[in-house]
């Protein structure tokens, strides 16, 4: 997946210590748990969900998020599921991969052959979705995620082994760019900035194939390490492109900010900034301050989505549920881990009594799922696995102080937005 | 290409304050303290903790941030590092990393780990043509302040009783000592005045950009190669050599971000084989 | 003044370089400590200054004790080293060097004791904006002894002062000795010229092993078949 904390950074000696800990720790329950529960009326009662996620390291924060959402989905159906018309005790069996792909792999090993799990959830990270997926595949059983967006899991994993409930990232600018084609004057030149990574690429070829599609000019494009400070020379590399109508940024919020900031100072004034699919991190706008008049920023969910399901009457109500239990907004990793175990609870609601969690009918039956009503929005794979979405909704900021407003796609659009932006 | 040397020059500036301090631990207490990053960083944390949480005006709160650091890094010293800088390079070397995480850790329980960056209304124009180059003010402001801040390190280094005492130190510690100066305490002084330069170069960039404890690593690795190209031992080679660095980075960055870094160390690498001593300083950066 | 007694130290707790040595300074202005490379002088003097890693017995001046104190503090409270090899400060400049030397005092004073030293070191002020490194071991030697004067110290320790020196240079120093005496310092000096170190002293230790094994007037001493023997190659 792609965060701000993709940063390569060194992990530090407490994240690795306690990965120790927590390792230790998880790996003592692992042991333990499934006896308690053979021991309690075995696969009858109860419906085991194994999951690894990088609680230690760079994806800490992103993977509590992750947890706290499977939590949150557990305790809002009160930890019973329903499978082949009978309810059953969910129980979780969570371990730290650490964000190491191996670890991953060995863990879903783990979970499959001893813990005998009936269902996996994905973990949170390309490679270690790979990992686990490879595995998965090996048992000839399948499993939904939503932490891996790359085409890479469609190319490796799709339609036999994966189901991906998050959009391709090749389509995170496609609601940004289809509002902004739709201006008039209609925009000429577009700048494009890609962090130097496989995921950023497949963003940034999502941007240059809409540029194709409407005409725009990509003008210049700026490739840069993962490990990038400094953007003040991106900004003069954009300025040197002349007067550019759109600057599309690919990197993550850091990158947002940096970028504006030195567009700002030296003068670079675009008619729109698209800042990313992390615009929305409330760092963005804590630091860009009025700075964030007119940016742009793709999403793939917000709380004021007109998404509801059988619990919840709207994406607003589910967040602040959510924000009364854990403190916090829930963020868009927030949705879709909360949507894992749900497409579950609905495949499987109807499954053969006599063997509900034959991989084979499992398959088919994601496959033909069709949910209108998420907490996620529709929810429907395509032969690939993945979620049929091609568009990841646009915001933009206007207002003093600035709030995020949808603008694209049309049917869901709070407001007409503004183009071309104000100076900075 | 005039662009890329202006603005290469801008952040220079910066680069020098933070070297500074770096160069003067290294020259006077012998070590390299790779937790110099994690009070950069703190600098600019606790400048934006007193500007956002107090009102504080922004010049208070530099120098608060600076002074804070200053003590936090005279703190380390008393703590930690008089109790290990005699012993092994790379037990000293270990120690500073354990202190950089220990900061950085710290620092995250208590600000978050969220990017911080203290927005300024200074009320000038945003900024002047030089030739082709647009120069915002607030930059040159920034670099101003690096010039006259290193010229108040000079004088104090050079002319007050205390930078003398720092500097016997740093030439012949045991003779320091038989002329009456305490070790300890001059050592202490160093960090302060180390930690204080540090923490003035993170007030004055978290003006610019936004800073988060996990950016402490870059700023120790910048300031090492600052120093590895302007010479260790004298503060004219740390300036020169931010300011190279500055323009190096900056190029870099402008005409193949992609390898930048690579270009960067390759050219730490070229100065460590062929020039150790750096453009100005005296003997080689590193030093048994 | 000076009054060391039962003096035990090493670099490592419980090896003792220095073994047991009394010396007492109070009847002599010039002392004189003499014995073969590596029988322990200069660890003793480290060992008065603070500088021995471990250490025991007593060390008094002027009834104060000393042997607990750190060195800078045992430099403050009136005890000056001049280190073999002589330890000026390359970097610093021969003034700056001085006022090290004189670290604490207040400007005026510093300025009247920078003009004594001048005074006395003629060659000193012509470079005086030179920094040390450059200077030759002659005048290095001189800056180390006008660095030590700067504080009018009660006990002024010469490790070595003519090692490496050309003799009109070493002449120069040892024609110093006496008349530094005569500002009311004690000098306890080490010396492998022993002939010299007898001539310009009062009282001399003969050091082997960190034990004295003589000790008495440096008349004496010079007479003294056994130092004759060992030390002065005569018979």
């Amino acid at each position: 997946m792609l965060d701000r904390a993709a940063i390569p950074r060194r992990p530090s000696r407490r994240a690795v210590l306690k990965g120790g800990v927590l390792g230790a720790g998880a790996l003592a329950v692992g042991v333990a748990l499934p006896r308690i529960a053979g021991a309690a009326g075995g696969a009858d009662g109860v419906v085991h969900i194994g999951a690894s996620l990088p609680l230690t390291g760079p994806y800490e924060k992103v993977s509590r998020i992750c947890k706290d959402a499977f939590d949150f989905w557990t305790r809002t159906y009160d930890g019973k599921m329903v499978v082949a018309g009978r309810e059953r005790a969910v129980k979780w069996t969570i371990y730290d991969d650490e964000n190491n792909a191996s670890r991953a792999a060995q863990l879903t090993e783990k979970l499959i052959s001893d813990d005998k799990v009936d269902l996996v959830v994905g973990t949170y990270g390309t490679d270690t979705v790979l990992a686990q997926g490879a595995i998965v595949r090996k048992h000839g059983r399948v499993f939904v995620q939503a932490g891996a967006s790359s085409i890479r899991v469609d190319e490796e994993l799709g339609g036999h082994t994966a189901f991906t409930a998050n959009g391709r990232v090749g389509t995170y600018c496609a609601g940004a760019m289809d509002f902004l084609a739709s201006r008039t004057p209609k925009p000429k030149k577009l700048g494009l900035v890609i962090m130097d990574d496989p995921v950023y690429h497949e963003i940034g070829q999502g941007v240059k194939d809409k540029c194709k599609q409407h005409g725009i000019d990509v003008v210049t494009e700026v490739v840069l390490p993962m490990n990038v400070q400094d953007l003040r020379p991106t900004a003069l590399k954009l300025r040197g492109a002349g007067q550019l109508d759109i600057v599309y940024n690919t990197g993550w919020d850091v990158i947002c900010i940096k970028l504006a900031e030195e567009m700002s100072a030296i003068g670079v004034n675009p008619k729109a900034f698209v800042g990313g699919h992390l615009t929305t991190s409330p760092v963005v706008k804590e630091t860009l301050g009025s700075k964030m008049q007119g940016i742009i920023g793709s999403t793939v969910w917000l709380p004021q989505f007109k998404y509801r399901d059988d619990k919840y009457a709207s994406a607003q109500e589910f967040a602040e549920k959510f924000k009364a239990t854990y403190g916090y907004l829930p963020t868009y990793q927030a949705a879709f881990s909360y949507i894992l175990p749900y497409i579950y609870q609905q495949a499987l609601r109807e499954a053969d009594p006599q063997d509900p969690f034959n991989p084979k009918t499992l398959r088919d039956r994601l496959s033909r799922l069709d949910l209108k009503d998420t907490i996620w929005g529709p929810v429907s794979f395509d032969e690939r696995g993945r979620i049929r979405r091609d568009a990841a909704p646009a915001v933009q900021w206007t207002g003093d102080p600035a709030a995020a407003v949808i603008v694209a796609p049309a049917d869901m659009a709070e407001s007409a937005g503004v183009y071309p932006k104000p100076a900075w | 290409m005039e662009d890329v040397l202006v603005y290469g020059l801008l952040r220079g500036g910066i680069y020098a304050l933070a070297a500074f301090g770096f160069s003067l631990v290294l020259g006077v207490i012998g070590i390299v303290n790779f937790a110099h990053g994690a009070l950069v960083v703190f600098g600019g944390l606790l400048t934006q903790y007193l500007a956002v949480k107090f009102g504080v005006p922004y010049a208070a709160a530099m120098i608060g941030g600076a002074l804070g650091t200053g003590l936090l890094g005279a703190v380390i010293q008393r703590l930690f590092v008089a109790r290990t800088f005699t012993l092994e390079p790379l037990m000293v070397l270990v120690q500073t990393f354990g202190i950089a995480t220990v900061v950085t850790e710290l620092g995250t329980l208590g600000w978050g780990s969220e990017e911080r960056m203290l927005r300024l209304k200074t009320g000038l124009p945003p900024g002047f043509m030089l030739g082709d180059t647009f120069v915002p003010s607030f930059d040159l402001v920034v670099f101003a302040v690096s010039l006259v801040s290193a010229a108040v390190l000079f004088v104090v280094l050079g002319r007050t009783e205390f930078g003398r005492a720092i500097r016997a130190c740093r030439d012949n510690r045991e003779s320091a000592q038989l002329s009456g100066i305490n070790l300890g305490r001059t050592f202490e002084k160093t960090m302060f005045l180390s930690g204080t330069w540090a923490g003035l170069a993170g007030a004055m960039f978290v003006t610019l950009s936004p800073v988060a404890p996990y950016m402490h690593f870059s700023w120790t690795v910048d300031s090492f190669l600052v120093i590895t190209i302007g010479g260790l031992g004298s503060m004219l080679g740390a300036l020169v050599g931010g300011l190279v660095f500055g323009v190096l980075s900056f190029g870099a960055s402008f005409y193949a971000p992609t390898i930048a870094p690579a270009i960067t160390f390759g050219v730490l690498l070229v100065f460590l084989v062929f020039r150790p001593q750096g453009l100005l300083g005296a003997g080689p950066a590193i030093r048994k | 003044m000076l009054k060391v007694s039962n003096f035990r130290g090493g670099y490592r707790k419980g090896v003792a370089v220095v073994d047991g040595l009394q010396i007492d300074l109070r009847q002599s202005a010039v002392t004189s400590i003499l014995g073969s490379n590596g029988a322990g002088k200069t660890s003793f003097l480290r060992g008065i200054c603070g500088l021995l890693p471990w250490r025991t017995g007593e060390v008094e001046l002027n009834g104060e004790r000393l042997d607990r104190l750190a060195p800078h503090d045992i430099a403050r409270l009136g005890v000056r080293m001049v280190s073999e090899g002589r330890g000026t400060f390359p970097t610093l400049t021969v003034e700056e060097n001085l006022k090290v030397g004189g670290y604490g005092l207040s400007a005026p004073v510093l300025a009247t004791r920078m003009e004594r030293e001048f005074n006395r070191f003629p060659r000193l002020y012509e470079r005086r904006g030179q920094i040390a490194g450059m200077m030759s071991g002659g005048e290095q030697q001189m800056l180390a002894i006008a660095r030590a004067m700067m504080s009018d110290p009660r006990v002024l320790i010469l490790d070595e002062p003519s090692q490496g020196l050309a003799p009109i240079i070493v002449d120069q120093i040892f024609d110093l000795i006496p008349r530094l005496t005569q500002e009311g310092v004690q000098v306890l000096l080490v010396e492998q010229d022993v002939g010299r170190g007898l001539e310009v002293s009062e009282q001399a230790v003969v050091i082997e092993k960190g034990r004295a094994t003589l000790s008495g007037p440096s008349r004496e001493l010079l007479a003294d078949p056994r130092v004759r023997e060992s030390f002065l190659g005569l018979s």
